[in-house]
């Protein structure tokens, strides 16, 4: 037996699947394709899987990171071609590989590489990306976040690198990168600021992607 | 694909996962190359809908047939519908996020009276016109099966067309049938004559019904060559018959989330109370080599960790321990847990029940369904007090320490001794498990639950009174004042709720005015307790000049004409009459293994036989 990590999106309507449910969902898919995976033992048995680092419901992502126990010596041929035949649809499996040595632990991942688009109706407002953009390359925003221990006032550019803002197919695009872990912020922050620091435009749609995550120097996660 | 509209509101929305489809199994085809697109409803929330074998099984029937696309359409929650209406988003099937107006057929299945303020939210949501005569073209025909289709009448303003029985085989020729109609281009109403003439299908624009003086029903009579008597169908050999191999495996919880296989079709008890228990029968089984093969494929296909034989009485599986046993050799080294719902009291057995419990251990239930013996035998519940507490005993010895007991108010002749008998078998149920039980600090749980018994049609108690609902809410709160043994915990449900149904379950046609109102009014969800408006239900019918004590709590004459009487279940309605007057005599009818009780239903099959 070996600890072994799956690399995944979960994209389309995949999205709405919530951390418990994906649980299930990659349980009952492993089982759909005979994945020789270790079982828990005892009163309640079943497959162990973990997710690491979930998204947040409704929010896709195409690097996110499923452990579990391989009963074989190595990792079976075709691994990722047996999962992905059996995925519903949305879920996409890109790599599986054995974790020597335990791998990277989930507790060292820091940051995560998110696209925020953010939509408007009708026409992107002329001045936002300049504005917003401008917004973001201050060294103090203070915003109320909320944590385990209630709400407090802080400098969110402490939780974020400077995100670029760009234009694209009618819509606002805006890659940036977040806390994650012990510092962890919601990209979602970035929506509320701008919607306190510039309330003259009215995003109407917004929709968060998970492009990457990354140790604390910024070493892509594995 | 779901609509950036749609988009926009999920992230609002409770469980959004529930709206959008893409799940495992679920069928996705190409509009333009299928013939019909049939619209398969529930009219309850996903959760509820997903865990119907019976829809599941006709989704892939349907779905099977080249020619035909079957999409799921579930209610949505309220929060999702104010969002919907306010940004005029349609209700729409979760495979391809079409609108329901551009589905050919639209089928709803009628598990549940309070349901129904449902079927009429459902299609408005979906931009189709909610009144049969509304809907003058073909398209977007509106049909409904399933149990509570043995009395339609309530529905008639709504459906188009019934189908009465097994869907299996019914629900081919009514597809067959409106692709012969599109072909020849002909009218809804030549279509519906022509679909009046196919077995098992009721067509209710083609009835005219007179009334008497007194309200009740004078005569149907039949036009335009329709049959007099509906008779249902039934499918003969469930060897043979049409099972899905796969299963849709939904990405998020459901009710029942777990593979299922049906073991029969049929009852061999004959419960007086029981519309299932004369509405399925006559009695047919799979071969254990069926159901083996079937529970293989279905559990490789999903990946489900349980499984479950449903029926509804398993313990009457003739075969069942061998079954069971191989059923446990295959799912043990997958650690796939076997559940066995529906087993009896008497039949219980120490060694079955710690073969199943060895993968996964759940509770324990027991229909006692009355407190004495003497108001069992006149519901032809054959179970006795021994026969609980002999299997309780067993249990408590093997380690359980969950045993949950249901029961009925309000059962035709019940008295004060049947409800302190209730709380006698709980107390020895409780001291049961204090001498048996090995080990006392754990503790034990031991649920009580009473419902209010609703007579419904096609049934030996359709003649009988249901209590008015301040009867049924006196003897909750003695229940309640009596329940008091330690380790029992008494549940009971809402009252209005079960008086509701009363009087929809053997409702007329002209209660469609007041289905209509009500939900006019904003009724939906009405089996929800927190959605459930009864006043909102009583002042609709009164606007309707309908007395809903003339449909629930009015004891009826034996001779009377019923609005169901047109619409046969197999069980002939000779035999529930005879059956109702045992009843009355505390007398018990045996069940079909040991004697046939002539209730007419074998008359279906070709040879004439029930296999029991
Ligand atoms: S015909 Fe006889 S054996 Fe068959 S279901 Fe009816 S009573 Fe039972």
């Amino acid at each position: 037996m070996f600890k072994a990590r799956m690399r995944f999106s979960k994209t389309g309507r995949a999205k709405y699947i919530s951390h418990l449910d994906l649980m299930h969902t990659m349980q009952r898919a492993m089982a759909r394709c005979n994945m020789p995976i270790w079982f828990t033992e005892g009163f309640n048995q079943h497959a162990y899987v973990s997710v690491a680092l979930p998204l947040s419901t409704g929010y896709s992502g195409e690097y996110e990171f499923l452990d579990f126990n391989f009963l074989t010596e190595t990792v079976p041929e075709n691994a990722v071609k047996m999962i992905n035949s059996v995925f519903p649809e949305g879920l996409y499996a890109q790599e599986i590989y054995a974790l020597s040595d335990g791998g990277m632990k989930i507790a060292n991942i820091a940051w995560s590489r998110y696209k925020i688009t953010w939509g408007f109706d009708g026409e992107i407002p002329q001045d936002f990306i300049k504005d917003a953009n401008e917004l973001f390359a201050k060294d103090d925003i203070q915003i109320l976040k909320r944590s385990k221990r209630g709400e407090k006032m802080v400098n969110m550019k402490e939780l974020m690198k400077t995100p670029e803002i760009t234009q694209k197919d009618g819509v606002v695009v805006c890659n940036v990168v977040t806390g994650a872990g012990n510092k962890n912020m919601s990209p979602e922050y970035l929506t509320k600021a701008i919607k306190e620091y510039l309330p003259q435009y009215n995003i109407t749609d917004e929709a968060y992607h998970r492009l990457c995550v990354y140790t604390d120097d910024m070493v892509e996660f594995r | 694909m779901l609509s950036a509209k749609l988009e926009r509101i999920l992230p609002k929305v409770q469980k959004p996962a529930r709206y959008v489809g893409g799940e495992w199994g679920s069928v996705t085809k190409d509009k333009n190359e299928v013939d019909i697109r049939f619209a398969f409803c529930f009219p309850d929330v996903y959760e509820v809908g997903m865990s119907h074998l019976g829809s599941r099984i006709l989704y892939g029937l349907l779905n099977d047939q080249k020619g035909v696309w079957c999409e799921r359409v579930f209610a949505p929650w309220v929060d999702l519908e104010e969002h919907m209406r306010k940004e005029n988003i349609p209700l729409y099937g979760l495979e391809s996020g079409d609108a329901l107006s551009e589905f050919d057929i639209i089928g709803f299945t009628l598990q549940y009276e309070l349901s129904f303020s449902n079927i009429l939210n459902m299609l408005d949501l979906g931009g189709v016109p909610v009144l049969a005569q509304d809907r003058k073209e073909l398209k977007n025909l509106v049909v409904a099966g399933g149990p509570c289709a043995y009395n339609p009448e309530p529905l008639c303003d709504f459906i188009d067309l019934f189908m009465i029985g097994d869907g299996e085989e019914v629900m081919l020729d009514l597809v067959n049938l409106y692709n012969t109609a599109k072909d020849e281009n002909i009218s809804k109403h030549e279509f519906l004559v022509r679909a009046a003439q196919i077995q098992g299908i009721y067509v209710p624009s083609l009835y005219d019904v007179e009334y008497n003086e007194d309200g009740t029903v004078k005569k149907v009579t039949a036009k335009e060559n329709a049959p007099k008597m509906v008779q249902k169908r039934i499918v003969e050999d469930l060897d043979t018959m049409y099972y899905p191999e796969y299963f849709v495996v939904p990405s998020t919880d459901i009710v029942f989330d777990r593979a299922m296989v049906e073991l029969f079709r049929g009852c061999p008890r004959g419960c007086r109370f029981c519309q299932a228990g004369h509405t399925y029968r006559p009695l047919r089984k799979k071969s254990k080599e069926t159901i083996l093969n079937q529970a293989k494929k279905v559990l490789e296909s999903s990946g489900y960790e349980e499984i479950s034989l449903s029926s509804l009485s398993t313990s009457d599986y003739s075969e069942l321990s061998g079954l069971t046993e191989c059923m446990l050799d295959y799912c043990e080294p997958k650690h796939i847990s076997l559940s066995l719902p529906s087993l009896r009291a008497d039949s219980f057995s120490a060694e079955l029940m710690e073969r199943v419990q060895k993968v996964r251990k759940s509770g324990l239930t027991f229909a006692c369904e009355a407190g004495t013996q003497r108001l069992r035998d006149v519901i032809n519940k054959n179970i006795t007090e021994d026969d609980v507490l002999g299997a309780c005993e067993i249990a408590f010895q093997g380690g359980w320490n969950n045993v949950k007991l249901y029961f009925m108010l309000g059962l035709p002749t019940e008295t004060s001794e049947d409800l302190d008998g209730i709380s006698e078998i709980c107390k020895k149920v409780a001291y049961c498990w204090r001498i048996n039980t090995n080990n006392r600090a754990r503790g034990v749980k031991i649920t009580a639950s009473a419902s209010c018994f609703v007579p419904k049609p096609q049934t030996p108690f359709q003649w009988d009174a249901q209590n008015t609902l301040a009867v049924l809410q006196g003897k909750q709160d003695y229940m309640r004042k009596i329940m008091k043994t330690k380790n029992v915990t008494y549940n009971w449900h809402d009252a209005k709720t079960s008086v509701m149904e009363g009087v929809i379950a053997r409702g007329d046609r002209r209660q469609g005015k007041a289905i209509y109102l009500a939900w006019q009014r904003g009724c939906k969800f009405d089996g929800w307790e927190q959605l459930f408006d009864f006043d909102k239900w009583i002042q609709a019918f009164k606007d309707c000049d309908l007395d809903p004590a003339f449909y629930a709590s009015r004891q009826r004459p034996l001779d009377e004409v019923f609005p169901w009487d047109h619409i046969g279940c197999g069980t002939t309605k000779q035999h529930l009459k005879r059956e109702w007057e045992r009843s009355r005599n505390a007398a018990i009818t045996e069940d079909c293994m040991k004697k046939c009780a002539g209730c007419g239903s074998n008359s279906l099959f070709e040879g004439g036989h029930c296999c029991v």
